[in-house]
């Protein structure tokens, strides 16, 4: 059952089979928790939004019209129902969500130290969750989830351009965090 | 010599450059040094985001949502059949009074008057006797009285309903 396609699981759960609904859940609930967490930059809040997206997806699957993969279409529900949550909770986020031409500076907020070469992961940790919410989360849309940049831009509902904008612009400003404190060397 | 910009660099890891372009970033690549580090640093970068995991729920995260899932289903259904059993007896009820002016019309004796005519004047008397009743009921005095009874009443069926929907909500939150 584990090896049936994502479209197979959603026709057996259309057909009254809910228990197959887990299937889907556990297939997905990690990458998901990645994007929301990153979102929200809260784990406890994030389980919860999670939650509510499987739900809104399972009571959509109807909707659902197998024209795009169902990840896209399931982590535009996560997208969409996370930025929900932010903006009952604080509009600023208007002004994260506003365009690409916002500036961030991840070298004004670093302020973690790299002793040893396992706190690397931690590292990258910190500045993908210090970027602000359209960058976090087409970096863990593309690295975590495996997502192209033609499956990322239709779940923010962007263009693909939009997307490599967003990725490159958080790439680069890694990449000059690491020159400056000579990580790349030890990276590669 | 042209200057490889950050844009161009983040292409070449994607692999998103024509050939001819790529000829030219590779010759460029072999002459200067200064690219080559950048390129390599921005490929450290690549790869460090790659090496990113993805973070994970706790572990009884599907069965306790599973079970949310299945008792909202059940609730709906449960919705669901108490709104057809309500529409069920309200369309019981007026095929009751259809059938009941039609056996009037039916069953009325032959006469030297059309049987329609005849069939018209008893159910007018039906309708007749089931107002007047009625009419005497809602008089001016008891008007007052009535309205004052339903409005309680609609009242505390508010009062009812929004605690209700209280209880769930909470009961729900508790769940997560």
């Amino acid at each position: 059952m584990k090896n049936l396609t994502d479209l197979e699981i959603i026709d057996s759960v259309k057909k009254g089979n809910q228990s197959d609904y887990a299937i889907i859940i556990d297939r997905y609930k990690n990458k998901a928790f990645s994007l929301v967490k990153r979102m929200l930059k809260n784990e406890m809040d994030a389980e919860e939004v999670l939650q509510d997206c499987f739900i809104k997806a399972y009571d959509s699957l109807d909707s659902f019209r197998q024209e795009s993969k169902f990840s896209t279409w399931f982590y535009r529900i996560v997208y969409n129902t996370t930025l929900t949550k932010l903006s009952g909770k604080k509009r600023k986020i208007e002004m994260e969500m506003s365009s690409v031409e916002d500036h961030f500076d991840l070298e004004s907020d670093y302020d973690f130290k790299v002793s040893e070469k396992k706190d690397m992961a931690e590292f990258i940790n910190k500045m993908v969750e210090k970027l602000p919410l359209k960058y976090a989360s087409v970096i863990t849309m593309f690295y975590i989830n495996d997502m192209s940049c033609e499956e990322i831009s239709e779940s923010l509902n962007t263009s693909i351009s939009n997307v490599k904008v967003l990725l490159h612009r958080s790439r680069n400003a890694l990449k000059d965090i690491m020159v400056k404190n000579n990580f790349s060397e030890e990276l590669l | 010599m042209m200057n490889l910009s950050d844009e161009i660099l983040n292409k070449y890891i994607d692999n998103e450059l024509d050939q001819a372009t790529l000829k030219i970033v590779n010759e460029q690549l072999k002459t200067s040094e200064g690219d080559r580090k950048r390129l390599k640093a921005l490929q450290a970068a690549d790869k460090s985001l790659r090496s990113m995991k993805s973070e994970s729920v706790s572990e009884n995260f599907t069965s306790v949502l599973m079970k949310r899932i299945s008792k909202k289903s059940k609730a709906k259904k449960e919705q669901r059949t108490f709104v057809i059993s309500i529409s069920s007896i309200f369309v019981i009820i007026a095929l009751a009074i259809v059938g009941y002016i039609m056996s009037l019309i039916f069953s009325a004796p032959p006469s030297t008057t059309s049987s329609t005519t005849v069939a018209t004047q008893e159910t007018l008397n039906f309708l007749k006797d089931i107002i007047q009743p009625v009419k005497s009921f809602f008089g001016n005095v008891n008007l007052s009285v009535i309205g004052s009874v339903f409005s309680l009443g609609l009242l505390i069926s508010i009062y009812f309903v929004f605690d209700l929907v209280k209880h769930t909500k909470n009961n729900l939150s508790r769940q997560h």
